[in-house]
């Protein structure tokens, strides 16, 4: 039965170096039983070991199979294969278009929303808020009852942004007539693909976060008139933009591309403002365009993201590859997409967010977690990137340490770092990047992820900011659909 | 105050799972299947216990004269009292003030072992009122006697978690184990992997909260707690 | 002997971090205790009369830190000081992060470990057995050997692990591997004997811990010990690890001559090995546990005990042949009145397995039928009958706590219980010492000895004990062998020789054998 037989050429260096008289031990379990090699004059490094996978037994069998089985290596090149397309991306920012004409799928009946797919009677407040906003904006309502009714009635269709290549903060509603940025991949084996967001309203009451008000609405026709004419018109003097370029000066200047982009806007208003000045020729019209870009710290995130779903999408469709290429909420449930497997869904409970509140609010008024924003954190920035953007730890409480350190935990559960983008304080280390379902699973911890905390009742708005992990429900189904779908892709055991 | 809050937030969040402070707690199920002494001499067997849990079961660790040798013994004597005081039945809450008293806030961590102990015997003696080996009243003394112990004696986090203790929630991971000891029908490795998740919580907390457990289960088993 | 105490007022650290700050302090030199407790008015009373000055934790709450030191000297306490401060500053890095790379604070995955360690060759895993072959996987996934001590690992993960191993060039010691001794490394349980040219391999941790001590005594050394797990030489396992192991002492220039220990091996796996043995290029002694001597075959000594496989191995290397030691005792009493003689009869309590199952063998050839219990023994029931030998360290009396060679609490109340019956004469132990053993085990077992001799009436009851341990181990090996002599208990050098003494103090034996 066995194979082995007595050859000693078969035995690899390492082994013999046992027999060599130095002996360096790594332990892991019961500290008691290092204390032979200790006192006997071996270098011990003690491991505070903790059972992968959360000790599921059943769990652990399939995570062992896709770490260590015999697929394994084919998975690791996968992986390689997967982050090398990652990093090598280049998404530029080339125009604004309307979501009908760009968005590949977009019907006139299609609303498409945050995270993995909702129905309207699983909805959270801030969606169904959002909802009711995008059909009074469209004119398919005129009043929140009728609007309440028709979403209700199925007359639109909803379907997940991420089915479109597209991506949306908080409830990401993206309806046919709003503007979007185009984002396109200029560089890699996967140039030419694109990906789209809408433009971003500020910060208070917005449709985002589901509010519908009559100042929303209004702010949204704006955008719609004004301020997407003038960008694209702006944009096609000047030419595209090199997004990833911009991404990695804003981290020097203290963004960390999610929750602080006040570095990333003033570049992007540094790059636009010339254009914008020429391009018009209604000194008023230019003059508002840039007094809205200059007064959303926010304006760069509708940015970020795009270009992280531009990234991801090089990574997407590698078989046997275990890189997570979504983390999307829905603000009912968290779902998760693997790139091996794209476009399947795992989700869980989206969880509920962990920070300060506005004056006035509290938990209690909180929505769970919700939004596409996480692709920042999936593509190796916003949370992964705390390091680079110690005055937003400050605002959740925190010391420059700690984000130091936030940064540093995620490098344990990814497959690389994106030199690219580099930390200043971490000696110029890339942010870690590409998360590998399975070094999740081993090292029971969660990616990080840095988010905005939406009212749960439509129409208030944002109420507070914090951190948030995905819910493990998600990356345990992931897991399991990993391994069978590393399985099937196996050869038949040999006879 | 608001430093303090923030505080809390960040060190929360920024904590692994493993050791996030206060664990998630819930109610044990109403009816987790009977229990009986024979099975739960079984399960003893299958059962994993760490060295920590051990020593505090012995009331022997740590070199002698050390703080941690002292902890040890000290909670085991006081352990040790509780689990006579529920087996003999009794149902005044004075019973047992002095005992947990003197255990809350004892030893280290953020929740002191012997906090830990505490809830770990409380979980537990609701968990034998099901099967009639202790009494039901002198288990709602004994856990009534939580609450009342003071804020100030103990930390935060201790103080909630014996709080939710005394209103029968428990951390999942101490419910989960305790529901399954002593049912016949639990099965060998569920109970065995149950109990090193539960050792596997925090620096000591899980094995502190086991200890607790156990000590009781002996109580039972022996009629008197095992030396 | 000073003390200090710090006091870090609200320094809100959570347990895991409070635990490594103490671990990292006492790890200072000169420091004696380093603990760091949340300041409770408990708390502070423990300190207290722990002999820490009072005032100076008066000040403390339960949300401030307090650290309490004890050190040899006040110099030490200086240093301390200054590494505190580090340690907390470096407090968020070391917490979230856990690697190595974040400074300070254990790896919490072998992967990590070894990311952080690239020189580290080798993986020594005792986790719960559940998640045992993960982490050995995770190991070979590195390229690195693994001595595997954790046991409950199901044969299934034990044949793939092995079976990548081999493909890899690379070693799987275990599971429920004991012993093994890396260039003067011990491993598990071992015992700190010379380095010499004899290199040996074993499905037995203890008969690797026999052998290495009965080669120490003859002043003979070993270059290599081992282990490959006690069911390596089963038929589904197929002596992976043993093949491995050989092939490597075939290799190293040191070992001039090789021991093989195993217990009941498969018949196919003894005879495929044979010729893997005989074809070595190395003299090569074999015991199998519990067979009887079957003399050279192809160049190949199988060896009838493990006392006479050390001699040959001693004889290789050219060592002076040691004295036959015979065994010079005086049986006990005869049976005591109102007894049958049929009732007088030998208890044999052992920790080391291969111990147990040589002593049957050499018992059996003196005559005597020896039992194994197939029930688990309680201290609190009555003896099964006949003479009995019974492994302490076998699963059933091992699960939910140590291993008998660390804590010997089973194996004292059986003693006891074997005191009580009046028929038990003879009792025929094991002490084993090395490293990983309990750290001064003869007083708790003569403590034993003496209560059972108390419960008997004045009834005289022998007692033999083999010690397996060498002139350096840890705990002294004169000073152990004389408490036990001290306590009127004959010490043998080997656990061939306890039992051959324990089968002449049995008056039983001699009447027989006459008849």
């Amino acid at each position: 039965m066995s194979t082995s037989t007595v050859s000693t050429n078969t035995l690899n260096a390492s082994t013999s170096v046992l027999l060599d008289g130095r002996l360096e031990v790594v332990h892991a379990g019961i500290d008691a039983v290092a204390e032979a090699p200790r006192s006997t004059g071996a270098t011990v490094t003690l491991v505070d070991f903790e059972p992968p996978s959360g000790g599921d037994p059943r769990r652990m069998t399939l995570l062992s199979e896709v770490l260590s089985g015999p697929m394994a290596p084919e998975i690791d090149a996968a992986n390689a294969r997967a982050l090398a397309r990652l990093l090598a991306s280049r998404p530029h920012l080339v125009g604004i278009g309307i979501a009908r004409d760009v968005i590949p799928g977009m019907a006139e009946d299609l609303f498409l929303h945050a995270g993995p797919p909702v129905t309207w009677e699983r909805m959270c407040g801030p969606m169904r808020g959002a909802v009711i906003g995008g059909l009074l904006h469209e004119g398919r309502a005129k009043s929140v009852e009728e609007a309440t009714t028709l979403a209700a009635s199925g007359a639109v269709r909803f379907d997940p942004c991420h089915h479109h290549d597209a991506v949306g903060p908080m409830a990401g509603l993206v309806t046919p007539s709003m503007p979007v940025f185009i984002v396109e991949d200029r560089g890699g084996e996967r140039a030419g693909t694109r990906t789209f967001c809408t433009l971003n309203e500020g910060l208070g009451k917005v449709l985002r976060y589901g509010a519908f008000s009559e100042e929303v609405l209004a702010r949204l026709e704006f955008m719609r008139d004004t301020l997407a004419p003038v960008l694209s018109a702006a944009l096609a003097l000047r030419g595209p933009i090199d997004l990833k370029h911009l991404m990695a000066q804003a981290l020097q200047m203290g963004d960390e591309g999610h929750n602080r982009n006040r570095a990333g806007t003033s570049l992007l208003f540094r790059e636009l403002a010339p254009a914008i000045v020429r391009a018009t020729e209604d000194r008023e019209r230019a003059a508002r365009v840039l007094e809205f870009v200059n007064g959303n710290d926010h304006f760069y995130l509708n940015l970020s993201m795009p270009m992280g779903k531009c990234m991801l999408k090089a990574a997407e469709g590698e078989s046997l590859s275990s890189l997570v290429t979504v983390m999307a909420r829905n603000g009912t449930d968290f779902g998760i997409q693997v790139a091996s497997m794209p476009g399947r869904w795992f989700t869980g409970p989206a969880l509920q967010v962990r920070g300060l509140y506005f004056p006035g609010f509290t938990e209690a008024d909180a929505n769970p977690d919700i939004g596409d924003s996480a692709i920042t954190e999936t593509a190796g920035f916003g949370g992964f990137a705390m390091g680079a953007a110690p005055a937003i730890v400050q605002f959740v409480g925190g010391s420059a340490e700690d984000a130091l350190a936030a940064t540093r935990a995620m490098r344990r559960i990814t497959l690389g770092a994106n030199s690219g983008f580099a930390i200043p304080a971490l000696g110029f280390a890339g942010t870690p990047t590409g998360i590998d379902l399975r070094l999740v699973e081993e090292r029971n911890l969660l990616p990080q992820i840095n988010t905005g905390i939406a009212h749960r009742d439509p129409g208030v708005g944002q109420v507070g900011a914090g951190l948030v992990n995905p819910p493990w429900e998600a990356f345990h189904a992931a897991l399991e659909a990993l391994a069978e779908h590393v399985r099937a892709a196996a050869p038949p055991p040999r006879a | 105050m608001r430093t303090a809050e923030i505080t809390n937030v960040l060190d929360e969040a920024m904590t692994p799972a493993r050791v996030r402070t206060p664990l998630p707690c819930r109610e044990l199920d109403p009816l987790p299947g009977p229990v009986s002494r024979a099975s739960l001499v079984l399960d003893l067997a299958c059962i994993f216990l760490p060295a920590r849990t051990r020593a505090l079961l012995s009331g022997q660790g740590g070199e002698p004269g050390s703080v941690e040798e002292m902890v040890v013994r000290w909670a085991h004597v006081r352990v040790g009292s509780i689990v006579r005081t529920l087996l003999a039945g009794d149902v005044r809450v004075v019973a047992y003030r002095p005992d947990a008293a003197a255990l809350t806030g004892l030893g280290p961590g953020l929740t002191p072992t012997g906090d830990d102990l505490l809830v770990g015997l409380a979980a537990m003696s609701q968990r034998l009122v099901g099967g009639g080996l202790v009494e039901a009243r002198a288990a709602v003394a004994f856990t009534t006697s939580l609450a009342g112990l003071p804020a100030g004696e103990t930390t935060p986090v201790a103080h909630r978690l014996l709080q939710n203790a005394s209103k029968g929630r428990f951390p999942s991971v101490l419910a989960s184990a305790v529901e399954m000891l002593g049912n016949p029908h639990a099965d060998p490795e569920s109970l065995r992997t149950l109990t090193v998740h539960l050792a596997a919580t925090g620096a000591h907390s899980g094995a502190d909260l086991l200890a607790g457990a156990i000590s009781l289960v002996y109580g039972v088993i022996d009629g008197e707690v095992k030396r | 002997m000073s003390t200090l105490v710090l006091v870090r007022p609200g320094c809100y650290q959570d347990s895991a971090r409070l635990m490594q700050v103490s671990r990292e302090l006492a790890a200072v030199p000169g420091v004696t205790e380093a603990v760091a407790m949340m300041g409770t008015e408990t708390n502070r009373r423990l300190l207290a009369d722990a002999g820490f000055p009072k005032a100076e934790l008066a000040g403390a709450t339960p949300l401030d830190m307090i650290v309490a030191l004890r050190a040899q000297s006040p110099e030490a306490l200086d240093t301390v000081q200054a590494a505190l401060d580090g340690l907390l500053a470096g407090r968020g890095a070391s917490v979230a992060s856990g690697g190595v790379a974040a400074g300070g604070g254990r790896p919490r995955t072998v992967a990590e470990a070894l990311e952080a360690h690239p020189d580290a060759n080798l993986v020594s895993v005792a986790v719960p057995g559940l998640y045992a072959a993960f982490v050995a996987h995770r190991a070979l996934d590195a390229g690195r050997s693994v001595f595997l001590f954790s046991d409950n690992v199901s044969i299934a993960d034990e044949v793939a692990l092995k079976r990548r191993a081999s493909d890899r060039g690379l070693l799987v010691m275990g599971p429920d591997c004991g012993t093994a001794i890396l260039s003067g490394v011990g491993l598990g349980f071992a015992n700190r004997v010379e380095r010499g040219p004899v290199g040996i391999v074993g499905a037995s941790g203890t008969g690797i811990q026999e052998l290495s001590c009965l080669l120490d005594r003859k002043g003979v050394g070993i270059s290599h010990a081992i282990g490959t797990g006690s069911r390596d030489l089963s038929e589904a396992v197929d002596g992976m690890m043993t093949e491995a192991g050989l092939a490597l002492l075939a290799r190293d220039p040191e070992t001039r001559c090789v021991l093989l220990v195993a217990k009941h091996p498969a018949e196919s796996v003894a005879r495929r090995l044979h010729v893997v043995l005989a074809k070595l290029g190395k003299p090569v002694t074999v015991r199998y546990l519990g067979e009887p001597a079957r003399g050279a075959v192809d160049g190949v000594v199988y060896a009838g005990s493990l006392d006479e496989a050390a001699e040959s191995a001693a004889k290789w290397v050219g060592a002076r042949p040691s004295p036959e030691v015979a065994a010079s005792v005086e049986p006990e009493e005869g049976p005591g009145p109102g007894q049958s003689s049929g009732q007088v009869r030998l208890v044999g309590l052992f920790g080391g397995g291969s111990l147990a199952a040589e002593a049957r063998c050499v018992l059996a050839a003196s005559g005597l039928e020896t039992v194994v219990p197939a029930e688990k023994l309680s201290g609190h029931a009555p003896l099964p009958p006949g003479n009995l030998i019974v492994d302490t360290g076998d699963d059933a009396y091992t699960v939910g706590r140590p291993h008998p060679m660390v804590d010997q609490t089973v194996r004292c109340e059986l003693i006891r219980a074997a005191g009580a019956d009046l028929s038990v004469r003879v009792l025929l132990l094991d002490l084993v010492l090395g490293d990983g053993a309990h750290p001064d085990p003869a007083p708790e077992l003569v403590s034993c000895v003496v209560a059972a001799r108390a419960a008997r009436g004045g009834r005289p009851l022998a007692v033999v004990v083999s010690v397996c341990g060498s002139r350096r181990d840890p705990q002294g090996t004169a000073r152990q062998e004389d408490l036990l002599r001290r306590a009127g208990i004959h010490v043998a050098s080997s656990a061939a020789l306890a039992a051959a003494e324990a089968a002449a103090l049995l008056p039983r034996v001699r009447e027989e054998v006459a008849r």
